[in-house]
């Protein structure tokens, strides 16, 4: 679980700049749209039950270096989109739950990366700023902040989930902004082309982040 | 000491550039990028594995009578050498219920100490109640890890790689082991070693490891040039460095240098000096590298004011006479303002206050002075 530090960034970051490299993304995640309709099997134990009641209640799904990834873990953050799930048709539904779980699973060893990363950094969050992030995109819905949240909240996601999930994405923006400080001097000004950068240099430093650990997933 | 830190942190940025740019630099970038996840390093098991000990199955907890249907009725442990003691990790009690948080937490500490390669938490449900079962994989245990002699390698060298023995069979820590060692020898010249590892099983439970290396050829610095430096403080400066023509290619020391020639730069007041990217190129056999350093010095800074803050026992006028030598006007050294900071240090001392002193330093390229504040504060 990403962590709230105490202390700010050294450096001025605006609400207005993280608006505009959310937008868009933080509403619906990526894995809501591509996690469904895409082929590969169930965890073999997900849910085994044999004749005598034996079921599988938690394991190990993912190492990485000496943490682990556990299935109560996995199905706490699969429970937003068990709504969406059970509206895939019944015949794709599995390999819909299977992209769905290899998904979180990334995004799980994603989060320690990168709370490893802010820690070693020290860069932190505040309530403020995620607080001032969900100004900046109700404003730019032209939406009041309850109505957000309410939006939010249809989509699966309660408020707490949600402000995970910013917490995340502006760590990762003020980490960016630390390790790739070439890439962002030839940020554009068009908020379309900076967005597709800023979405590239988050995969670039996301992949360097894993190299040099140990992951293995258990699937 | 604001200065002082920058300079130490332009080098640090500069290693990691050259090594970036060093030869295999580009390629390791690019693997980083297609290699999503790591799977441990190759490993291969060179005979095959004794005949397992049958599974054991210890029952640590049993409810004497009846519980409620939803509790916890019996735990037990099951898996191939595990042992019973294991039963005091997990401290459910028949007639507590069984809560998925609490399995969350055995789990990940029993994983943390290392000899847990898995636990699967089993829930069998009976009109008599819960049996919890945790199935565990032990991992075995590693009796010694020892380096394969080769040919082509230093045995002082081989010798170093590896410095802590996992004491499982821990795919993680034998993958981070790897990693160290092929660092080491990258660092020590062997740009292009590679290393995997052989595992022989001592019994049922222990496990013998070999690392075999591949070195590849070592690298030899064929020039060393660094421009930017006045020839006669080249001269001075050339004979402290340890990088040398001719003499294996050792990154940790031209590290070290690129510090020293750091350091020459602050105790001559050129704080503004910029170390351009090192280039590091390395002959296509991967057999000799050139190295080219470009320093642009800049202006020389001289101290425009010297500033007393903090916890202080004296007048900043007794300060600067009896231990601040650097003087307003003098050229800007990291090294004397070093030796001040001691002898404040035992000014106060002397006085029976014992202190820390910190610098902040405030540049103004302008006028091309650097504003010294001395910040005083007492131990408790």
């Amino acid at each position: 679980m990403i962590q709230f530090v105490h202390f700010a960034l050294p450096f001025g970051s605006t609400p207005a700049y993280f608006a505009l490299v959310l937008r868009s993304r933080l509403l619906f995640p990526a894995y809501l749209a591509i996690s469904f309709g895409l082929g590969g099997a169930l965890p073999a134990h997900a849910e085994e039950k044999s004749p005598v009641q034996r079921v599988v209640v938690n394991r190990i799904v993912a190492v990485v270096d000496q943490d682990v990834i556990t299935l109560v873990e996995l199905k706490r953050r699969a429970e937003p989109f068990q709504k969406r799930l059970t509206e895939v048709p019944v015949d794709k539904r599995t390999a819909a739950e299977n992209q769905l779980h290899r998904d979180l699973i990334n995004e799980a060893i994603d989060e320690r990366l990168i709370a490893r990363d802010a820690r070693s950094l020290r860069v932190s969050i505040t309530t403020a700023e995620i607080d001032a992030t969900l100004d900046a995109l109700a404003k730019a819905k032209s939406l009041t902040r309850e109505k957000l949240l309410a939006l939010v909240l249809e989509q699966g996601f309660s408020e707490a989930q949600y402000r995970e999930q910013l917490v995340r994405q502006l760590l990762i923006t003020k980490l960016i902004r630390i390790r790739m400080v070439e890439q962002l001097k030839s940020l554009d000004k068009d908020p379309d082309k900076s967005s597709k950068q800023m979405e590239k240099a988050e995969k670039q430093y996301l992949s360097g982040l894993r190299a040099n650990v140990f992951i293995e997933v258990r699937l | 000491m604001k200065v002082f830190e920058s300079a130490m942190r332009q080098a640090w940025m500069l290693i990691v550039l050259a090594g970036l740019s060093a030869c295999g630099g580009t390629q390791v970038a690019a693997k980083k990028s297609d290699v999503p996840t790591r799977k441990g390093p190759e490993k291969t098991e060179v005979k095959p594995e004794v005949k397992p000990e049958p599974i054991a199955t210890h029952t640590c907890w049993s409810a004497k009578g009846p519980v409620e249907g939803a509790q916890v009725v019996r735990v037990e442990i099951r898996g191939q050498n595990a042992p019973a003691l294991l039963c005091e990790r997990f401290p459910l009690r028949p007639g507590d219920p069984l809560e998925l948080a609490t399995t969350d937490v055995y789990i990940r500490s029993l994983y943390a100490e290392g000899r847990v390669e898995d636990v699967v938490v089993y829930k069998e449900s009976s009109k008599d109640g819960v049996v919890v079962v945790y199935d565990v994989k032990i991992r075995k245990r590693v009796r010694k890890i020892k380096v394969r002699p080769v040919a082509g390698l230093d045995q002082n060298i081989a010798d170093a790689l590896v410095t802590d023995v996992p004491a499982w069979e821990d795919n993680a820590r034998f993958d981070a082991l790897v990693r160290d060692a092929t660092d080491t020898l990258k660092s020590r010249g062997y740009r292009r070693a590679t290393i995997s590892m052989e595992t022989t099983p001592e019994g049922t439970d222990e496990v013998d490891v070999v690392l075999v290396v591949d070195p590849g050829p070592r690298i030899v610095v064929e020039t060393f040039q660094v421009d930017g430096f006045s020839p006669a403080r080249w001269k001075e400066i050339a004979s402290v460095l340890q990088t040398k023509v001719g003499e294996p290619f050792n990154q940790d020391l031209l590290e070290r240098d690129v510090l020293v020639l750091t350091s020459d730069l602050f105790d001559r007041g050129l704080v503004s000096a910029i170390f351009a990217t090192p280039e590091i190129v390395e002959s296509q056999d991967g057999s000799k590298v050139n190295i080219k350093i470009t320093v642009t010095e800049g202006p020389v800074f001289k101290v425009r004011q010297v500033k007393f803050a903090g916890d202080l026992v004296a007048p900043a006028a007794t300060y600067l006479r009896d231990a601040w030598k650097t003087k307003t006007g003098s050229i800007f050294s990291r090294k004397n303002i070093v030796d001040d900071v001691e002898n404040v240090k035992k000014f106060h001392m002397v006085r029976g206050a014992p202190a820390d002193v910190e610098i902040e330093t405030s540049i103004n390229p302008k006028s091309s002075g650097v504003d010294v504040t001395v910040r005083v504060k007492r131990r408790k």
